[in-house]
């Protein structure tokens, strides 16, 4: 005949420390979603950002020293809070491509705008650690017209 | 004693996993709605790329607007554009040159809702008076009369389409120096109660844009 003996009380602990441990897990994987939720709204607000100014530097055209340039560095964006704003910086990085083949054809450049991002408000609270990159770039090659 | 043990055990577990529910529909909310947000954004990028980046600028008129929600002035502008019906239809392109027949006109406003809508509205563009083409090309007319809020009755509108919700803002602004087109758009959204606590969480996404119209040459 069986005997029911219930659970003792190593038992309930451990089934209680397992529970416990999937809890924690959870929560982590909401707190992820989160942060990563927040991440990408920064990552399209930093994508239309990176398009503007590579079209804006590639209007303006190369300088005297053949580099492209933007007139600012940097941008405030409320992307996530009202009160605190994510600074936006930039810049424009631009590289020759030689034509050895035929020099009329004109110059041609590669133009990257690479911007990064960090929220005032978690830079106060928080480390980067957990958010990855910070930062997105878009390239264009861009024809220069002797 | 051991049915109280068990209950308090069964309380604790039941209560945690509904916590934990409620976490994470918080959680998905929120994320939901930023997701939505980022969507609408997208949405307004691209078709804004599209009609004002192949546009003419000297056809861009800009009409400033205001209104008052609890106690803010918050900008809901318009700014308008020419375009084209078709522009895979090689008859929108006449005269010598193929210069485009600026057939259509494209406004985008916000409606002075206390929640408002970006509205992407398409008009008719008749010949000026005395032209037998589209040209001379001026400033779209008559913007503030086109911004209902309930643009589907406009005897004028062709083609109406939502590009955004929840805009808490949109405004324009013509840089004549540079020839282009800036817009400042934010969306205001309320995501609900935070995953940990009872504060509301109240989500902001702004984003600004400049288009610099590539057809605005020659200056007809």
């Amino acid at each position: 005949m069986k005997i029911n003996r219930g659970l003792t009380l190593s038992e309930i602990v451990v089934a209680l420390g397992l529970m416990a441990g999937l809890l924690l897990v959870i929560i982590a994987l909401f707190t992820k979603l989160l942060v990563n939720s927040t991440k990408n709204t920064d990552l399209t607000a930093a994508n239309l950002l990176a398009r503007s100014i590579l079209d804006q530097s590639v209007r303006r055209g190369p300088s005297n020293s053949g580099q492209f340039t933007t007139p600012d560095d940097s941008l405030e964006l409320s992307t996530n809070n009202r009160d605190s704003k994510t600074k936006f910086s930039y810049e424009i990085q631009s590289q020759r491509i030689t034509n050895t083949h035929d020099s009329s054809l004109g110059r041609l450049y590669q133009v990257t705008a690479t911007v990064s991002w960090w929220a005032d408000e978690v830079s106060q609270e928080h480390s980067r650690q957990g958010y990855g990159r910070l930062s997105t770039s878009i390239s264009r090659t861009v024809y220069v017209k002797e | 004693m051991e049915l109280v043990v068990v209950m308090s055990l069964l309380g604790l577990i039941i209560g945690g996993a509904f916590l934990i529910f409620r976490m994470g529909s918080r959680g998905f909310q929120q994320a939901i709605v930023k997701t939505g947000a980022v969507g609408d954004i997208h949405r307004f990028s691209r078709v804004a790329h599209r009609d004002i980046g192949l546009s003419h600028f000297n056809s861009a008129e800009v009409e400033k607007r205001q209104i008052t929600e609890a106690g803010e002035t918050l900008e809901r502008d318009g700014v308008g554009i020419c375009g084209l019906s078709d522009w895979s239809d090689a008859s929108n392109f006449g005269g010598t040159l193929g210069l485009p027949n600026w057939n259509r006109w494209t406004l985008f406003y916000a409606t002075d809702e206390a929640k408002g809508r970006l509205i992407r509205l398409e008009t008719q563009r008749a010949k000026p008076s005395g032209s037998l083409n589209y040209y001379p090309i001026t400033p779209m007319p008559g913007i503030a009369d086109l911004m209902s809020n309930d643009p589907i009755q406009l005897p004028q509108a062709l083609r109406v389409t939502t590009l955004c919700h929840n805009v808490r803002s949109f405004s324009a602004e013509l840089d004549t120096y540079k020839r282009i087109v800036k817009m400042t758009l934010v969306l205001h959204n309320k995501t609900g109660r935070r995953m940990t606590s009872q504060q509301t969480v109240e989500d902001y996404l702004e984003t600004r844009v400049e288009i610099y119209p590539v057809n605005s040459y020659p200056e007809l």
